[in-house]
Formats: C-alpha cells, structure tokens, sequence
C-alpha cells in the first residue's frame, strides 16, 4: 500500500536563508539526535527551522534519534534516511553510530517534505503518487530524493516521478544504506521512520543548484549484453547465467555477495548519450544474489539488451574526478559561497576504498576546491540518484554533489 | 585459422588475462585493508605498549589498557580489575573504567570488589569471547563473575551484549588482573567488526604487553614500598645514633666535669667545715637575740647550706642515691622562702609566698628539693625587674593517677624567648652575663626533680613572664605532717 504525506511552511517575513549543520557520535540515541539537531539550530539565529535534513548510520535506534531530533526542531519538516557513513566538514564517519544534521531557516525557499511506502515491483506506482502531491511553484526547484537502497527499482520510481511531474524538474538524492548487513534501510519522514520507501522534500523558491557526477572506474574487457532481465533482476548476462560471468572477475573462492565482493562486483552501463565531462558509461552494482539460478538484482536496474561491461575501480582516478568535479561548481559559480552542499557517494568509495584516509585523499580536497566554509553535509550511500545528460539516473561508485546557491541579484 | 578466428583467440586470451588482472587486483585492495586495519591494531597496542612502560601503577595500566581495547575493537565498556590474593582468596576490584556510551561508564563507585567464583580461575586461562545470543552463550564457570561486572557496568539496553574477557597472568600461576569489555548496541559496523576467533593471537600479544606493565609496575611498587620502608628506617636509626652520641659527647663532658667538681668539693669541703665549725663554736658562746648571734647563725645556717650543696655536686659527679626523708610541703616551701628572704629587698622585687591547704607529706631529700626551688627563685629574681612580683604557691596536685604536690614560681620578667626555651635545662646553659650565671642551676635542678621520680615544666611567653612548675609525689607512706 503507499501512502504519501507532504508538509509545506510559508514564507515568513525577509529574513534570507541559514543554514547549520549538527553532528553527534553520542551512542545514546536520542541524546545523540538532540545533540546534533541543537548544533544545527544554533546557527538560525532563533529563527525556527524550515527544514531539517538528517542522515544517520544504522547503529542508532532510528526512532529514538528522530523523536531526539524533533525534541528541539519541533514539527518542523524533516527528511533524510539511515546511511553506512556521515559526511561533513570533518569527513567521513562510518563508525555504527554517527549522526548529521543540517537544518535550514528561510524565507526565500520553500521545503515540501514527502514520501511513498512501498518500493520493489510497486516502485514505479509509489513514484508516481510520490510525485503526484507535489505542490510545484514558481522559480527553482530541486528534488531530493532518499528511496530504500535495498527493495528500490530504480527505472520504475523514476519513471513514476517523472510521470507525475507536470513538468521535469532536477532529482538528486542517494539510496538509504545501513552496515552492510544488506537486511534493512530507513528512510525519514517528519517524525516517522519508515523502510521500503522513499522519503524526499522538494525545494522551491529563490535559488540556483550547481550538480556534478564523477566515478572513476575503467571498463575491462569485451562488450557484453544483457540477455535475459526483469525489472531489477538480471538472469543472464551473454546468455550465461550474471553471477557466473561476474564471479570470474571475484578471488578464488568467492561464492557469495558479501561486503567486499560487492565492493568489486563492478558492471558499466553503456549510456546512449555520452556526457563530456562525466563520460559514457553509468556504474551499476548488484545487491542481491539468487544463488540457486545465479540471477543479480541491480536497484539501478539493466534492462534485457542493454550493452555492459565489466568494470574495475581507480582510486587515483576516483579521486581525480572528484576533486575536478567540485572544481567545475567552484568555477561556474566564480567566487559565490553555497548556502549548503549535499554529497551523495558511494558507500564502496569510503573506507572500504581508502581506508582511514577517505577524509584526507577524497573528502576534504573536495571540500577544499568547491568551497571551504560552506555547510556541508552528506552520506554514504547503496546507490546515487543524479542527472546525466538530460535524464535521472540510478548510479553505483560514483559521487554526486550538489550545490545550493541564492539567485544572483539580476 | 582465420585472421579473424586468431583475433578471438588473442581476444580471449587477453579477457582471461584482464579477469586475471583484476582479480589480482581485488586481491590487493584486500590484502591492503587488512594491513590496514593491522597496522591500526598495532599502531595502538604500540601506543599503549609505549603509555604502560612509563606508567609506575598498575592503576593507570588498566585504565589505557581500556581505552586501547576499545580503540582497536568496536567495544562500548571496559573495565580494569586489579586482583587481590588473600590466603586462597581471590577478589578482584574494579580500578578503571571506561565508556563511549555518552552516559555514566559504571554502575558502581570504583573501586569495587567482584569475588572470582570457585572454578572461574580455571576458565581464565586465555582470552574469551562470547555473546550473550543465544541466551547462557556466557562460560557456566565466568557466569557470576560476568554477572557481577554487568553490575558495574551501565545497563544494557538490548538483549545481545558481547563480551570479551582478557585475563593477565604473572607467567602462568598468579592472576594479576582482568579486563572486561562489553557492547550494548545491536550491531558492530562492516569496517568495525568485533573480534573473533582469528583476533585471539592479537589478543594474546595485548594481554601480554599488559601482563608485563601490570606486573613490572607492581614490582616497582613492592620495591618503591620497601625503599620507602628502609629509608624511614635508616632515617630513624641515624637519629637515634645522632642522639646517642650527642650524649656520649655530654657523658663524656660531664664526666670530665664531674671529676673537676668532685675535686673542687673535696677542697671546698674543709674550709667550708672550718668556717661551719667556728660558727657554731662562737654560737655556743654568743647571748641569744643579740645581733652578732643573728649572723653568726646565718653564718652556721649559710655554711650548712654551702656544705649541702657541696655534697648535691659530689652527689652529680658521683650519681650517689641521697637520703630521703618525710617531709611537710608546705614547711619545705617556708624555709625556701626563708632562705630566699634576703632576694626582695636587694632586687626590690615583691615575694608572694602562697602555700595551700591540705598538702600531702613529700618523701623527698629535704637539702636537694630546697636547693632545687632557690634555684628556681633565683632565677625568677633574675628575670624580674625591679617593681615586679614573684609568686611562689604549693598545692596539692596529682599527675598521672597519682597524689603529689605542685611547686610553683611565677615570676612577671620578660619570658623565655623561643629559641632560648630548648635549652634552658642543658647544662653550663645560661643566658646571664659572664660571672653571674655557671648554667648548672637548672640542670641540677632537674636532676633532683628526676631522681625524686617528679618532673618539671615551664609555661612562659615573651614580654608575659615565666611559670616554672615543680611536681613531686607525695609520699607513699601517706599522711600529712
């Protein structure tokens, strides 16, 4: 059954747009989210917040963190979902029980929370009733969007958002993750904790986005074609079974899907628009294995016939990419400070890539080139959510920032 | 072959040799994570290694050995239990704790005591790790000792609580201490695993670097304890050779003095005999009550005395036990103030003489007590300027459960400065000018006061007078005079 709610807060008064940024690694839930959503407040400057986004590792009681939470921001709209890592100015943090808070007071932007229950096979009907309640204005609009990295197909909400927006708008946002247990995510909405669904808040109002997408990974090998898929399930890759052709890349010996053979499991999509800066090929990843057929469930979903190849990892390359791509925003923009960036990246790109110093080699250089005050706040994710060439895509390994400016005076 | 066939068959060669590459590849990024984490692992246990060598108390040991324990494993608790050996006892007490928990570490106050069940001793003999899931996963042999250190903890919230128990052990028969850890919270994290069965040599290699500081530290302790204890004593005995010889110096002085005043005696003895002699041969002679009688009897009187104390340094120099004899206090206290009678009126100093009531009997040698008390009088004269007071009293008084009388005189001179008042009974002592003073009066006088079994205080401040205080016990034969 899905069910949808939204919150929407008028404007009040001329007051411009704040933003703060809260983070605990409090292992007591709630005092954990009262901690970091009080850090956030504190830079309002009394002004109630209008939204709080929070993104949390899944250590944490999820509902005592968000009732913590609500003890000091009130029934002000909230979104956000569990995640294996928070990033903020001070890194990445993928230890069990870390939390971050960015709260938003303006009158300038208006923040209509929303979200859908029920992915999986119902993902695409969930999208279009997701999108379907979402009340469009004038000026910028930005989408965020936090599906369960677990039970989404990706093509279908996709294709059912889009189908509910009268007219398209940008989608960013990342997949919610937990430890890699692969048994449960959490998506928020206002007070409500809630799993396999979507949790989102579209941001309208006065106000410009910069978005970038980089990965780093190289294809290897020939050309190769989806033969037999369903939804997110692929069955058979060159008319062998997917499993058998992925686990020729895998170490002797690996027979399941566990953490690290995700980590390398690594498919590319040819996409049929290549984009100059990002490049022709979208990373897929698979999160599921049916060990008795060999089939691979991929959120970001590969349809029969499409083209793939194997792909490998580059951290130089990774890195390269990211640190340029925060780089372009800084450029566009020449000089103009974001009111708040996002960083929606891959959970295999943290510590599993580069250990303890995914802070010291990827975050902070990023942070440096795009900006270095800006609030920041982010997560690692199951899977990134970001426009490539004109269209939504569902990423793997990749990184997605997106930066929120004030519109220039014309 | 075809052109194209030897193409797809390079192609095929070159994909298995990408697979390959790849796979060596996986293989590297894995190899490389786990040297990372063991670098981690041993960047702390050196740190810790590092922090317990330079720690001189088991104490501070246990309390980084938490901490490392729960920087290099997702643990939330830790304690430290030092143990305690008594007999065939063993308790452990709970000495350090610590939390990342955000709340109060322990439950209890440290330290607190855990008593080591009967077997439990047995099931420590290496590193243990359990949980709590399925429920009595804990070792039946730990389970009350476990239990008790929950007790210390703070509460758990869910069910699943996993354990690691570290023993640390002077080589294999003495338990020195033990470390408990604990996690509350559901899940340890993907990168944060808790230890297991592949962790326990790295485990082993913790506990005993932490063996070796709990047990050198304790070593140091044992020894520091016992050098402190020799020190003392060295410092007690020195003091006691200082003082002795200090009084084989004075032994040694006052034997050299006495034989000088045993000589000096002997020769006074004969002129003052003389003199004694024709005293009282010409009292024989003189009209009673005429003047000449009156000073030849303070002739007689004044040359007894001078024979007296002739024979007190004799009785100094030659420690000769003098005859005691009953005596009334308070007839004592009018002949000394008799013979101290001529004093006022050369120093124009008022005497006071108060002799109380009901004044036990002394058993004393009347000659030496008299001269003890004028020693006393004459001083207070010395110290008292002229227009002042002196009161000599007697009352009954018993010290240290036992009956006797208090001499007092009290004089309204200067008072004893404080750096004069240490010294004032050691012998040829004196602050008086050169001719006036011999610095034996107080010495002798104590003398006396110590071979009657009395003693003797002072009670003075500077510009405030002096109190000197004369106790001797009455006589053991009872009755007053």
């Amino acid at each position: 059954m899905t069910r949808w709610e939204f919150r929407q807060i008028p404007s009040v008064g001329e007051m411009g747009t704040s933003v703060g940024i809260g983070q605990s690694v409090n292992r007591d839930s709630h005092a954990a989210g009262r901690d970091a959503a009080t850090a956030a407040v504190a830079s309002l400057a009394g002004t109630p917040p209008s939204l709080v986004l929070v993104f949390a590792t899944a250590g944490h009681d999820q509902q005592a963190l968000l009732d913590g939470i609500r003890a000091v921001t009130g029934d002000a709209p909230l979104s956000g979902c569990s995640a294996e890592g928070v990033i903020s100015r001070d890194g990445s943090d993928e230890s069990s029980h870390a939390v971050g808070v960015m709260a938003f007071a303006s009158d300038r932007l208006r923040f209509q929370t929303v979200s859908a229950r029920g992915l999986g096979p119902q993902s695409q009907k969930s999208g279009g009733d997701f999108a379907g309640h979402l009340e469009r204005g004038d000026g910028g609009e930005l989408l965020l969007v936090f599906p369960d990295g677990l039970t989404l197909h990706s093509a279908g909400l996709f294709a059912g958002i889009e189908a509910g927006l009268r007219r398209p708008l940008a989608m960013v946002g990342g997949a919610a993750g937990e430890m890699m247990q692969f048994q449960r995510t959490f998506q928020y909405h206002d007070g409500a904790v809630l799993s396999d669904a979507v949790a989102g808040v579209l941001i309208g109002g006065d106000f410009e986005t910069e978005i970038e997408v980089s990965h780093g990974c190289d294809v290897v090998g020939n050309e190769r074609t989806v033969t037999r898929a369903e939804g997110s399930v692929v069955y058979e890759i060159d008319g062998r079974p997917a499993w058998s052709v992925i686990q020729e890349y895998l170490e002797e010996g690996s027979d399941d899907l566990d953490g690290l053979a995700v980590s390398y499991a690594c498919v590319a999509e040819r996409m049929p628009n290549a984009s100059g800066d990002y490049g022709q090929y979208v990373i897929r990843t698979p999160l599921g294995l049916d060990k008795a057929t060999g089939a691979l469930t991929f959120p970001g979903e590969l349809r029969s016939g499409a083209t793939i190849f194997m792909a490998r990892r580059d951290p130089m390359r990774i890195r390269d990419n990211a640190i340029r791509s925060a780089a372009r925003i800084a450029e566009r923009r020449r000089g103009q400070s974001p009111l708040a960036v996002l960083q929606f990246d891959c959970t295999g790109r943290g510590r599993l890539l580069f250990g303890e110093r995914t802070t010291a080699d990827l975050i902070a250089p990023m942070q440096e080139a795009l900006d270095p005050n800006a609030p920041w706040l982010g997560f690692h994710t199951y899977g990134e959510i970001a426009p490539v060439a004109g269209r939504t895509h569902y990423h793997n390994y990749t990184v997605v920032l997106c930066a929120i400016y004030a519109r220039p005076e014309r | 072959m075809s052109t194209l066939d030897e193409l797809q068959a390079q192609n095929l060669a070159l994909s298995a040799q990408l697979r390959q590459l790849v796979k060596t590849e996986s293989r590297l990024y894995r190899t490389q994570r786990q040297l990372d984490e063991q670098l981690k692992r041993i960047n702390a246990l050196n740190q810790f290694a590092l922090a317990a060598s330079r720690a001189a108390d088991p104490v501070p040991i246990l309390e980084q050995a938490a901490r490392a324990l729960m920087r290099i494993f997702p643990f939330e608790q830790a304690l430290g239990l030092l143990c305690d050996h008594m007999g065939g006892t063993v308790t452990l007490r709970a000495v350090a704790a610590h939390s990342v928990l955000g709340r109060e570490p322990h439950g209890a106050a440290m330290p607190a005591v855990v008593a080591l069940p009967d077997g439990a001793r047995e099931a420590l003999a290496q590193p243990i790790l359990f949980t709590d899931e399925p429920p009595g996963a804990r070792p039946p042999a730990l389970a009350p000792f476990v239990a008790a250190c929950d007790g210390l903890f703070a509460p758990a919230r869910s069910g699943r609580v996993a354990y690691l128990v570290l023993p640390l052990w002077r080589r294999t028969d003495a338990l020195l201490a033990v470390l408990v850890a604990r996690r509350i919270t559901p899940a340890a994290t993907f990168h944060e695993p808790l230890p297991g069965a592949a962790e326990l040599p790295f485990l082993q290699l913790f506990a005993h670097h932490a063996e070796s500081a709990v047990d050198n530290a304790i070593l140091m302790k044992d020894l520091g304890d016992f050098a402190s204890d020799l020190e003392s004593r060295v410092r007690a005995r020195t003091a006691e050779l200082s003082e002795a010889q200090a009084e084989l110096v004075l032994a040694g002085k006052m034997a050299a003095i006495g034989t000088l005043v045993a000589g000096l005696s002997h020769e006074l003895n004969n002129p003052i005999g003389v003199i004694l002699g024709s005293a009282q041969v010409l009292l024989e002679r003189a009209p009673a009550g005429e003047p000449g009688t009156r000073a030849l009897e303070a002739i007689e009187r004044q040359a007894r005395r001078c024979a007296s104390l002739v024979n007190a340094l004799l009785d100094f120099s030659r420690a000769r036990t003098p005859t005691r004899e009953p005596h009334a206090a308070g007839s004592l206290l009018k002949r000394v103030a008799h013979l101290a009678s001529g004093h006022p009126r050369r120093h124009q100093v008022r005497l006071a003489l108060a002799p109380g009531d009901g004044l036990p009997t002394i058993e004393v040698c009347a000659t030496e007590i008299e001269s003890a008390l004028l020693n006393l009088i004459g001083n207070a004269f010395d110290a008292t300027p002229s227009g002042g007071a002196i009161e000599v009293r007697a009352q009954a008084s018993a010290l240290g459960g036992r009956d006797g009388v208090e001499f007092s005189v009290r004089d309204t001179g200067d008072g004893i400065p404080d750096d004069v008042l240490p010294r004032i009974f050691d012998p040829f002592f004196t602050t008086k000018v050169v001719g006036k003073g011999t610095g034996l009066g107080l010495s002798l006088t104590r003398k006396i006061v110590d071979a009657h079994d009395g003693r003797i205080d002072v009670e003075t401040r500077v510009g405030n007078g002096t109190t000197m205080r004369l106790w001797l016990p009455a006589s053991a034969r009872g009755g007053k005079p």
